[in-house]
């Protein structure tokens, strides 16, 4: 019924140069969400339990909520479901009722704001089965091959961002590509080109989630190879003319520092 | 003595580098097969042949500086009727639109066809690069970042260019056209540029610097990029 081909995520590179750390999962964050605790949240949560594990290859993400820093360890606490998530500030504070289903396109920078980017999945977590304290693999860096489920066609030499799910009106379609085996319940984060998320949220906002740089033409749905580097060079320009200097690497609305190295 | 702790890994731990092919479809006039190991790749953006299906691989417009050079300084658009004819990539964002900086050539795998190339394209880690980058008043040195620039130029009489294959092309009085040339952070073209590029982080030089008419041609001329001395770059790390 359904090839092998099309439900594998096909990894034509075997990671070459790729950097690698052990993480944990971000279980607070999840108890959260899980049990109701978020009032009005911008994404609606998931039923079952399998929207909240991680899968390979998936886009995780951290939070910089107050609960993240009482978890008292140096570890970096991940998770890989939008789903339950607020709008926060850029200290963690909720900040108002936003719901991206009532289809008025609210404001995502303020979401985005309580996020940070963390890398890419490179083994999976099942939070009810797998133990906690030995966390999973994350990696940072190097070739890689990922799912494009995010809405827009990926060229090679795209830099690519990670992103939250496209809002829509209720009982619309979510505007994005749904990968094989994922719950539908389950909001995973997406991959969206820079210059898209530059225009809808920013160039401070955007530059904070560059995971890398396409490497394959991708349409929504199937796979993109990329190469993945959080250090990129961002410059911004003092003197007077109006359009601020740009690098691909992104840009910065630092006025204090002709040129800031971002990682 | 032998060590006792043993560390085994697939690949060297120090300055590894990632490859990835790339198929360049033909130009017309075979730009592409002068292509050379150190040259700086970009690659066209929306051109939707560059998808794989089950009845073709993915073929991309692959272009180096020279080349690209070339397609800012003569692709014209309108001139039949009421549109006058102006160049197509007139501003930084139609550049930006149309090509990506995609990475550096490092061989070709495919030296059967005659037809198309794929390419073997750096793309992190180490790297050999046609030394395009005179500093302005020293020497190239090891830790130097370079960048390729973006910038706005006027030609200010009737000049003629130098194609990618040597062949002079003259441009009109007074037409302004986007370039793009190696800079540094101290040079002039780094503060007038329009868009910014790292290609990376020097870790090995060449002794003898090169003169700059050599380099100015090299930016226009395929064979004269080709004959310049190769030096050692780091990229995306």
């Amino acid at each position: 019924m359904y090839s092998s081909q099309k439900r594998r995520r096909i990894k034509p590179f075997a990671r070459p140069t790729s950097f690698d750390i052990n993480v944990v999962f971000d279980i607070r964050h999840y108890q959260h969400v899980k049990y109701g605790n978020v009032i009005s949240p911008y994404f609606p949560t998931a039923g079952e339990p399998e929207a909240f594990k991680v899968m390979e290859g998936e886009v995780l993400m951290q939070t910089n909520k107050p609960s993240v820093r009482r978890y008292g360890d140096h570890q970096m606490h991940v998770f890989s479901f939008a789903n339950g998530l607020e709008a926060t500030d850029d200290r963690g504070r909720v900040t108002g009722v936003l719901n991206a289903n009532d289809g008025n396109n609210p404001d995502k920078a303020s979401v985005l704001a309580g996020l940070k980017y963390a890398g890419v999945a490179v083994t999976e977590f099942t939070p009810e089965k797998d133990i906690f304290e030995q966390g999973f693999v994350l990696t940072l860096a190097g070739l890689n091959t990922i799912f494009n489920n995010g809405a827009s066609i990926i060229y090679p030499g795209d830099i690519l961002c990670a992103d939250i799910p496209r809002a829509a009106g209720a009982g619309a379609r979510k505007n994005r590509a749904l990968q094989t085996g994922i719950p539908r319940d389950k909001l995973q984060f997406i991959t969206t080109p820079y210059r898209e998320l530059k225009a809808e949220v920013g160039e401070e906002i955007a530059s904070r989630f560059i995971m890398g740089t396409a490497l394959s033409y991708s349409r929504p749905g199937s796979s993109v190879d990329i190469v993945l580097h959080r250090c990129n060079v961002v410059c911004t320009r003092k003197a007077s003319p109006p359009a601020p200097l740009i690098t691909s690497g992104g840009g910065s609305s630092s006025k204090k520092n002709p040129r800031t190295k971002k990682t | 003595m032998n060590p006792t702790l043993h560390n085994n890994v697939p690949e060297p731990m120090v300055n590894s580098t990632a490859r990835v092919p790339i198929f360049a479809r033909p130009f017309s006039r075979g730009f592409e097969k002068h292509y050379s190991e150190g040259d700086v790749l970009f690659v066209q953006r929306g051109d939707e042949r560059a998808a794989m299906t089950k009845h073709h691989g993915s073929h991309n417009v692959v272009a180096n500086v020279p080349v690209l050079n070339y397609l800012l300084r003569t692709t014209k658009v309108g001139g039949n009727g009421a549109d006058k004819e102006q160049l197509k990539y007139n501003s930084i964002d139609k550049v930006l639109n149309a090509f990506n900086y995609f990475g550096i050539l490092n061989n070709d795998m495919d030296t059967g066809s005659k037809w198309q190339r794929l390419l073997n394209v750096n793309v992190r880690g180490r790297s050999r690069v046609a030394r395009m980058w005179k500093p302005k008043e020293r020497r190239l040195k090891r830790g130097d970042q370079v960048w390729l620039a973006f910038v706005e130029k006027t030609s200010s009489k009737i000049q003629t260019f130098e194609g990618p294959n040597g062949v002079r092309e003259a441009m009109a009085d007074g037409t302004t056209y986007i370039e793009v040339v190696p800079t540094m952070d101290c040079c002039d073209d780094f503060k007038d540029a329009l868009y910014l590029i790292p290609i990376g982080i020097v870790s090995q030089v060449t002794m003898k610097t090169p003169i700059r008419g050599v380099l100015n041609a090299a930016c226009h001329v395929t064979e004269k990029c080709k004959l310049l001395e190769r030096i050692e770059v780091l990229m995306r790390i």
